[in-house]
């Protein structure tokens, strides 16, 4: 071998170390990119972990997230199992890559399934790790009498079933823990079938703007309207006397999560429900998107940092902790 | 063996280029839009409706086809005669027929065809009168006015002409003309943008209409056709279940009030919103209604089906995916609706079916005829 053959090998052995370095590199940054929840979260036990269903959109970020967009819009609705206590996401699984996204929300978890409602239809899926066991016009019992609506599902808590309408009007429930659908008692179908598939204007990820606006009771017995992205929210009390003025949360935790409306962010403490006395103070990196009571003493808040990606902060009586929602991991699908 | 290979490549090309002009693809395609406005005429005793079209034809890199206008038997649904349009006539629409011409709007001109066979007479600047700066035809430039019998436009200086219908050469308007038409042709902010593709849930007047069952909880997408009942209450026309359903209208956009533009300032608004076009029932007073649906509760494709008013029969369904864009009712009764369809081609095209516009022609005894405007064959022709 001559030496300028060697020298030639060695250059065309540095570029290719160079690209494969490079690629590397790129596959290793990943594809996270900005997340957002959805409002409607469910909270169960897996393998004795307490655990939020999340369903969020998914955006395809960093350098391979970018040249994926050139081939394909890159956005995908998740649902995700992320422990309340450190914030691992026992599965982390696309169940739609639709575009426009579809709109997604958790109506129940329990049972060994979660059960999403989706503009196309509804979904479940095993708690153990994420599979979809059926969906849309696979639903047994269901079939192709579903309808790919949203709210065409529901969760009915006194019967702890998802309540379902079908194209044909009858009214389908699945229990909790199942997966067939079978007509709804008569009185659950009673409740419900005037309530499904009637349009509302809830926006689950919240990404039009919005509010809604509901009317809180102050401790003093006076009324005070509230403006919030459209979320449900629970207000019940209100400290006036100390200026703090927004949603209130934690019933029957023993405590009690006070927002501060400040500007441009607003605080959140855990409050002694009797004094209103802040044990532990937070600052809303973003907008407060979703509180909703959580069984072992906790308050779930959504919210959102300065990457446009998802928090689950988890409060309480001994403080806030929060949590990145979504790990759509290299590959993601 | 050199050679033998070159022959073998040579023949692999060469039939890979003759299959382009035989297998559906880029080169044979048919994908056309038909312009909304059409226009009704007697050809050789047979009564005939005139569309006008865009013919997309193979994808891009290969050369668009340009427009063409034809005209279609309403009794048989058969061409009587298709034409190409001069080079460069995007948006072609008919506007008037008379007896011997056909008026073929488009964004950038006039032509006039023959309605013997279908050949141009003249267009653009070879009319008469239009001179070398032919007007646009954009923002509703080069209108039929019944009133007059007359198309009418406005020149780049502001001067309103018309051709009278059934002559070639443009002329000058009287005073009256000129202040009814002049702020509504030719430019944004004059006549009011009209909307074809129009459905609603009740005809007018209440005699038919489309509402869901009885009993049927709040939520429930289906819809059922219904008559109102002698006395009183409803009577359900057909057992079909409709999905996202409304009744096809056939909307016929209002004249200017005489003078009107006389003393009108920008934006010319002579007529109040809402009150631009006239929406009826298409197929009603032949007795029949043309009800737009979705195929099923979770689709997009739409289909059209022809209800009896009277008997409740259905008369014809027609697979319409993409929904009408407009209809309009002949003189001799029949409803000539236009819809996007799916050409599938020979052998079905790779890619799917490509969307492309169809004419529909409702006989009064409420049968259809279909025709696949510009619809490509064997190499594509």
């Amino acid at each position: 071998m001559t030496a300028a053959r060697r020298r030639v090998l060695v250059a065309v052995a540095l570029v290719v170390a160079a690209l494969v370095a490079g690629g590397a590199a790129i596959v290793a940054d990943g594809v996270d990119g900005p997340t957002t929840p959805s409002l409607d979260l469910a909270v169960t036990t897996i393998d004795g972990r307490d655990v939020a269903v999340v369903a969020y959109q998914h955006e395809a970020g960093g350098t391979l997230g970018r040249i994926r967009w050139v081939f394909a819009r890159e956005l995908t609705v998740r649902v995700a199992a992320v422990d309340l206590a450190t914030g691992d996401h026992l599965w982390d699984r696309p169940i739609s890559a639709a575009y426009p996204a579809v709109e997604a929300g958790v109506l129940a978890a329990g049972g060994g399934y979660a059960y999403l409602t989706t503009d196309d239809g509804l979904v479940i899926v095993d708690l153990d790790d994420g599979d979809v066991i059926a969906r849309g016009d696979g639903v047994d019992g269901l079939g192709a009498a579903y309808l790919a609506s949203r709210t065409a599902s529901a969760h009915d808590a006194a019967a702890d079933a998802v309540v379902t309408l079908t194209s044909g009007g009858a009214v389908l429930a699945i229990p909790v823990g199942g997966t067939t659908a079978r007509p709804a008692a008569p009185d659950v179908a009673a409740r419900w079938r005037d309530v499904l598939n009637v349009d509302d204007d809830r926006d689950l990820y919240g990404s039009e703007s919005g509010t809604t606006s509901k009317t809180a009771l102050t401790a003093d017995g006076a009324s005070l309207s509230l403006n919030t992205w459209g979320t449900r929210t629970d207000f019940f009390v209100l400290d006036t006397a100390a200026e703090r003025y927004g949603v209130a949360a934690g019933h029957g935790a023993g405590f009690l999560v006070l927002e501060t409306l400040d500007v441009p962010q607003s605080t959140l403490s855990v409050v002694d429900p009797a004094t209103f006395e802040p044990a532990h103070t937070y600052r809303l990196p973003g907008s407060l998107r979703q509180a909703v009571d959580a069984p072992g003493g906790r308050v779930l808040i959504l919210t959102e940092n300065d990457d446009e990606t998802g928090l689950l902060v988890v409060a309480t009586a001994g403080g806030f902790t929060e949590f990145e929602v979504g790990e759509p991991g290299l590959l993601w699908f | 063996m050199r050679r033998v290979g070159a022959a073998a490549m040579a023949l692999l090309l060469a039939s890979v280029i003759a299959a382009c002009f035989v297998v559906p693809g880029p080169v044979i395609r048919t994908s056309a839009t038909v312009g909304e406005r059409v226009a009704f005429a007697t050809v050789d005793g047979r009564q005939v409706v005139v569309v006008a079209y865009e013919d997309y034809g193979p994808r891009m890199p290969l050369p668009p086809r340009g427009s063409g206008v034809m005209a279609i038997d309403l009794a048989t649904g058969a061409t009587v005669w298709d034409e190409e349009l001069p080079d460069f006539a995007p948006g072609p629409q008919v506007i008037a027929a008379g007896d011997t011409y056909a008026y073929v709007q488009h964004a950038w001109g006039l032509v006039i065809v023959a309605l013997e066979d279908g050949s141009v007479v003249a267009a653009d600047e070879e009319i008469d009168g239009l001179g070398d700066e032919v007007p646009q035809g954009r923002w509703d430039n080069y209108v039929y006015d019944p009133r007059r019998e007359a198309i009418l436009f406005i020149t780049e200086e502001g001067e309103v002409e018309q051709i009278p219908l059934d002559e070639t050469a443009a002329a000058g308007v009287d005073q009256a003309t000129h202040d009814t038409w002049w702020c509504q042709l030719g430019f944004e902010g004059g006549a009011l943008p009209v909307t074809f593709d129009v459905t609603r849930e009740v005809a007018e007047g209440g005699a038919v209409g489309l509402a869901p069952p009885d009993g049927a909880p709040a939520g429930l997408p289906i819809r059922r056709l219904y008559a109102r009942g002698d006395g009183g209450g409803r009577r359900e026309l057909a057992p079909a279940d409709f999905y996202a359903a409304g009744l096809v209208q056939e909307v016929v956009p209002a004249l200017p009030p005489e003078r009107s533009c006389a003393g009108a300032e920008w934006p010319y608004r002579v007529l109040d919103h809402g009150e631009e076009s006239r929406a009826t029932t298409a197929g009603l007073s032949a007795g029949h209604v043309v009800v737009q649906s979705a195929i099923g509760p979770n689709d997009d494709d739409q289909l059209l089906t022809v209800v009896d008013v009277e008997s409740g029969e259905i008369t014809a369904t027609v697979e319409a995916a993409g929904g009408f864009h407009a209809a309009a009712t002949a003189p001799s009764g029949q409803v000539v609706i236009l819809a996007e369809g799916r050409w599938n081609g020979p052998f079905g095209t790779p890619g799917g079916p490509s969307p492309t516009d169809l004419v529909v022609i409702v006989a009064e005894d409420g049968t259809t005829h279909e025709l696949m405007v510009a619809e490509k064959g064997w190499f594509g022709l």
